[in-house]
């Protein structure tokens, strides 16, 4: 065969190859075993011995030149299959996330748990006890008898006469004391009951209530615990103010309010000097020991914190309303 | 409270104006709750004379008065026919608006043009619902000002009077408040009342039987009253303080007790069938019909006030219908009393009335200012009705209550404030609030005043004068640390734990009430055993839920009626049940299910599944450490085929289920919902609570599945147990990597795929070696639990 048609054609063939399969094809076509090349390679027995070298030269240079061809060709090749590939393993990353379900807390305990937080990291311990109390726990021993005015004020639920829901967490604090002995700081967190239903009140609601007792217990140091709190939960700039008001289980007692922007003054919680009364009920002695207590409706802070304006979404507990904490 | 401030101002003359006022009484303790106006009246009211009255020449019923206010004479149509030349009317000019919320526009009325309106009292906001345009009856100059002279448009102080405080429950009260805050003196009215010959002691005899409910009775007559409307000023008063007005005497015994905050009552002593007046206890049974008109069984123990045979009142709640003030009453024996306050408190609780009276009394009104306070209502009475009152009074003390000095201590002021406030300071507080003083070594010796019950003990003056003091005077002081304190306790921890694992598996937390409706309970009939509730809040809210599942389907419900059809939640609450008398509650977690697993995946179409939620369980046990055994098991509410019961070493621990198909209609839910409970207290102590070490495998390890034709009603965890007993040691884990049921499986049948993990912790295993071990275990399996190999 010529030479030189044989080049001809390998070069334009080798311009159409496309991939690397074709090239491999073409490889063992020509240069392979039984290939084109080869063959005449073989064939140079057979041509007089005068025209082997020059014919054998001509047929290596060719080889030379092909092979390198085709290292060309193959690298060519590769970079495009390798492209091809590589447009395969396309994104849009514009396309939202496959996201997995994950839960989301319940803003009312979300809030509960903030307030914890604070208090356990001023030392506070956190106690818990029944949600169905007898009336001593709940009123008596809180200095709140049954001739007292201020029962009315905690509109009960029932089950007898002697047994209820509690209206606060205050029970836990009278069980604390009867149990361990002063000095103590303790937070009750916890659901309590109260007969209101409205867009403001929900019959059963949360409640922290705070106890500090030890020598020398002022009302300067509930002012600062208080202070403490309110700029933890609602910032640095949050005020607090002390307003007289009246509890039975403390004296002297104060409505306690926190300064807005925007909204002036609003009360969040009640306060004051635990009532000598009290420590004598538990067997503690009121010239030795004293104290404040403090309690608050978390659902009111969760409103205030959140901006939520219906206090009836806690209970309603839509998903796209719990998505949001 | 409500106090119109002109009222207030009349017993003490003080700069601060409306808002000064409301914030000094709001940080002392009584709480400005409202300031606002009684009477929604903008414009023009004025005093008319009714010059003349015509028929209207083109209507029967109306008539065309000229009514002159002195500067002008207008055209009035009117529909009163009692209206009669010479009236002295209120006249509402154009562009007035009433309290009705009528504006006054002049009108053509049937051809006559109507150019103002006369008004009633109920246009003025004095009545509930009035008959005839008002006439007044005092002198007052035509063209006046009605609502600027009567002060209608004044500011009204709503005060929230704390239950220690009934003498803030009067007009003098807060005056003294305000006058203790500011030390501007306040003064009372001094009474001056005209006496006739006849002694009191002989028209009225005074026995008090019942001494414990009634401490003092105080008595005197005015005769030859003539009860009357009373006049526009009183209206104005009586209405804006919150009380209607009635007639002269009953309006004159409500001025007083709004004043001096003491309760009084005026009987018509001709109604009386003597003239004595027996305070005894109420017998069981006795019945009384009251000046409501409604009649009320006692229940023994209250407070009767009687004229020796009938009941004339229930003492210090309300007067007795057959003895009240009638507009023919001629002669009133006047009642100023004291009552024992647990008394009062628990008769109308009998009753189950609750009076301005009684709200006092309850609270504890001065038991010695009777006569003070007997003087001014006699004044009143005189002054709006005439009469002459008899001489003296009959005062009767069955006890005196007693009154204790208190030792009240500087230091112990200093301890309990925190600031030590000037001993001059502390005396013009004592001052400023009437309490008689007198200074010893360690502070002050104090006598309280009479009006006072709240103040018994030391404690109690130390918060006086930390109020008026002002607690913005303290400074904070930063706290000490208590050493021993531990923040939370394992068990909220371990709360918190499984909170932080619930949410990590998808779940929403949600709070619901703890009480749920028994009748919904009945009809699903998941424990009937339940706690009810004396007095529920409503019908649907009636007992304690004995299972979260009540609380937490509602929810779901909600929202799968508000559309959102993708949704697990939880709740930890606690549950109710009883235990003889006692009520058990338990801490429970309950979890709850439906539609897609992943919503939000578009990778990932699978639905919640009996062993989806099963999977959350499993990965909480092994966790806290706790293998779990579960009991194919019938509960009422869920669906037999895929319900069971949680047992951990031979405990129930709780349940997991598909919702029973008529529960969920019930619902309107109509996609499979799966729940579970599980009781946290039982876990809680079965858990480890330290996890054992194993240490990283240095080996490789092997795996081999192999699927088994599983018959329905087959309990795949014996495949399970069988491999493990069989393989022994080198078998590191068993698990399933696949249930199927459908094409190539026999019907009532499944294909459970198992895996099992084979390592040993000294060797590389053989491929032979695992391969023959595993082969003995899968024939152990055919063999031993009579099921086949599938491949």
């Amino acid at each position: 065969m010529d030479l030189e048609v044989l080049e001809k054609e390998m070069f334009s063939k080798l311009k159409t190859i496309e991939d690397l399969q074709e090239l491999q094809k073409f490889r063992v076509e020509y240069l392979g075993k039984k290939g084109k090349i080869t063959q005449i390679l073989r064939s140079l027995g057979n041509l007089p011995k005068e025209e082997r070298p020059v014919v054998g030269r001509k047929i290596n240079e060719l080889k030379e030149k092909v092979l390198e061809a085709l290292e060309i060709k193959e690298k060519e090749l590769y970079e495009k299959e390798k492209e091809r590939k590589k447009k395969e393993l396309w994104v849009d990353v514009t396309i939202p996330g496959a996201r997995r379900k994950t839960g989301h807390s319940h803003p009312v305990l979300k809030t509960l748990h903030e307030i914890e937080m604070i208090f356990v990291s001023m030392g506070f311990d956190v106690v818990e006890g029944p949600e169905v109390e007898t009336t001593w726990y709940n009123f008596d021993a809180l200095n709140t008898p049954e001739w007292h005015p201020a029962r009315d004020e905690h509109d009960s639920f029932y089950f007898s006469e002697e047994l209820l829901l509690r209206t606060h967490t205050s029970p836990v604090q009278i069980r604390t004391m009867l149990k361990r002995k002063p000095p103590l700081a303790i937070i009750s967190p916890g659901r309590v009951y109260r007969r209101d239903y409205d867009a403001t009140h929900l019959p059963m609601f949360f409640q922290v209530e705070g106890l500090y007792v030890d020598r020398n217990v002022n009302v300067g140091h509930l002012k600062y615990t208080l202070e403490t709190f309110a700029e933890r939960i609602f910032g640095e700039n949050a005020k607090v103010r002390l307003k007289q008001s009246f509890f039975p289980f403390t004296e002297p007692s104060f409505e306690v309010d926190v300064f807005f922007p925007g909204y002036g003054w609003l009360e969040i919680l009640g306060a004051g000097m635990v009532d000598p009364a009290v420590f004598e009920n538990v067997g503690y002695d009121p010239e030795e020991w004293t104290g404040f207590a403090f309690g608050m409706g978390v659902e009111r802070i969760a409103m205030l914190k959140y901006g939520i304006t219906d206090i009836r979404e806690f209970v309603r507990n839509d998903v796209n309303f719990l998505s949001k904490y | 409270m409500k106090i119109p401030l002109s009222w207030l101002r009349e017993y003490i003359d003080i700069d601060w104006d409306v808002e000064k006022i409301a914030s000094e009484l709001t940080m002392s303790g009584n709480n400005v709750e409202d300031v606002y106006k009684a009477f929604d009246l903008e414009g023009k009211i004025v005093v008319g004379r009714v010059e003349s009255v015509e028929k209207h020449p083109n209507s029967g019923k109306l008539l065309v008065c000229k009514v002159n206010t002195g500067d002008k004479v207008y055209t009035v149509v009117a529909g009163d026919p009692t209206i009669k030349m010479g009236d002295i009317v209120p006249l509402a000019l154009e562009g007035t608006k009433l309290h009705t919320g009528l504006v006054v526009k002049p009108l053509k009325i049937k051809g006559v043009l109507s150019e103002a309106m006369m008004c009633s009292l109920e246009e003025l906001g004095l009545e509930e619902k009035s008959e005839t345009i008002y006439r007044f009856r005092e002198d007052i100059p035509l063209g006046t000002n009605v609502v600027t002279f009567f002060k209608m448009d004044e500011p009204v102080l709503d005060i929230e009077v704390t239950p220690n405080r009934p003498d803030c429950l009067s007009v003098i009260g807060i005056a003294r408040e305000l006058s203790a805050l500011s030390g501007v003196p306040y003064k009372k009215p001094e009474p001056r009342l005209t006496e006739g010959e006849e002694e009191t002691s002989d028209v009225v005899k005074v026995m008090i039987d019942d001494t414990e409910g009634c401490t003092r009775y105080t008595a005197k007559v005015v005769r030859g009253i003539e009860v009357k409307d009373s006049p526009f000023w009183m209206k104005v008063r009586l209405v804006a303080s919150g009380v209607r007005s009635i007639n002269t005497v009953v309006d004159a015994t409500n001025y007083v007790m709004l004043e001096t905050g003491h309760p009084v009552h005026a009987f018509d002593l001709n109604l009386l069938k003597r003239g004595t007046v027996v305070v005894r206890k109420a017998r069981s049974g006795e019945k009384v019909v009251l000046l409501d008109e409604k009649e009320y069984t006692l229940k023994g123990g209250e407070t009767l006030i009687t004229d020796g045979e009938s009941i004339i009142a229930v003492g210090g709640i309300m007067g007795a219908e057959n003895s009240g003030i009638k507009g023919d009453t001629k002669d009133v024996l006047l009642e100023v009393a004291h009552f024992d306050h647990v008394r009062i408190r628990r008769s109308r609780k009998n009753l189950g009335i609750n009076t301005e009276s009684s709200y006092r009394f309850e609270r504890g009104v001065d038991p010695e200012n009777n006569l003070y306070v007997m003087e001014r209502l006699v004044e009143l009475i005189q002054k709006l009705s005439g009469g002459v009152a008899t001489k003296g009074v009959v005062d009767v003390i069955a006890r005196k209550v007693e009154r204790k000095k208190i030792l009240v201590r500087k230091e112990r002021v200093e301890k309990i404030l925190g600031k030590k406030v000037e001993s001059g300071e502390i005396e013009r507080i004592f001052k400023g609030l009437e309490i008689s003083f007198e200074r010893v070594e360690k502070g002050w010796e104090v006598l309280p005043p009479s009006f006072r019950p709240d103040l018994e003990r030391e404690i109690d003056l130390i918060e006086e004068i930390g109020r008026i003091h002002g607690y913005d005077k303290i400074p904070s002081q930063p706290l000490s640390r208590l050493s021993d304190t531990i923040g939370w306790d394992d068990w909220r921890i371990f709360r918190k734990e499984l909170e932080e694992l619930m949410k990590g598996h998808g779940f929403d937390q949600v709070v619901t009430f703890s009480f749920v409706d028994s009748e919904k309970v009945e009809k699903v009939g998941l424990m009937d055993e339940t706690v009810k509730l004396l007095n529920p809040i409503s019908s649907d809210l009636d007992i304690m839920r004995p299972s979260l599942f009540y609380s937490l389907m509602d929810v779901l419900s909600g929202n799968y009626k508000r559309q959102n059809k993708n949704v697990k939640l939880f709740e930890i609450g606690k549950v109710f049940s009883k235990k003889g008398k006692d009520i058990v509650e338990v801490e429970k977690l309950g979890a709850i299910a439906v539609g897609l697993e992943n919503p939000e995946d578009y990778t990932d179409k699978r639905s919640v599944s009996f062993y989806s939620l099963k999977g959350v369980i499993d990965d909480i046990f092994e966790r806290m450490g706790v293998s779990a055994r579960y009991i194919p098991s019938k509960l009422k509410g869920f669906f037999d085929m895929r319900t069971a019961k949680i047992m951990v070493n031979n405990e129930e621990i709780g349940f997991l289920g598909m919702v029973d198909p008529d529960v969920l209609d019930m619902h309107d839910v109509k996609d499979e919902v799966y729940f579970f409970e599980i009781n946290l207290e039982t876990l809680y102590h079965l858990r480890e609570r330290v996890p054992k070490y194993e240490p990283t495998p240095k080996f490789p390890y092997i795996r081999r599945d192999v699927s088994f034709l599983v018959p329905f009603g087959f309990e795949s965890s014996r495949v399970n147990e069988e491999l493990k007993r069989v393989g022994k040691d080198l078998v590191e884990k068993v698990g399933v990597s696949d249930v199927y049921k459908g094409k190539g499986v026999p019907q009532d049948h499944m294909s459970v795929t198992f895996y099992v993990i084979f390592r040993s912790k000294d060797r590389t295993l053989t491929d032979d070696e695992v391969n023959d071990l595993f082969q003995k275990m899968v024939e152990s399996v055919e063999k031993n639990l009579g099921i086949k190999k599938r491949y």
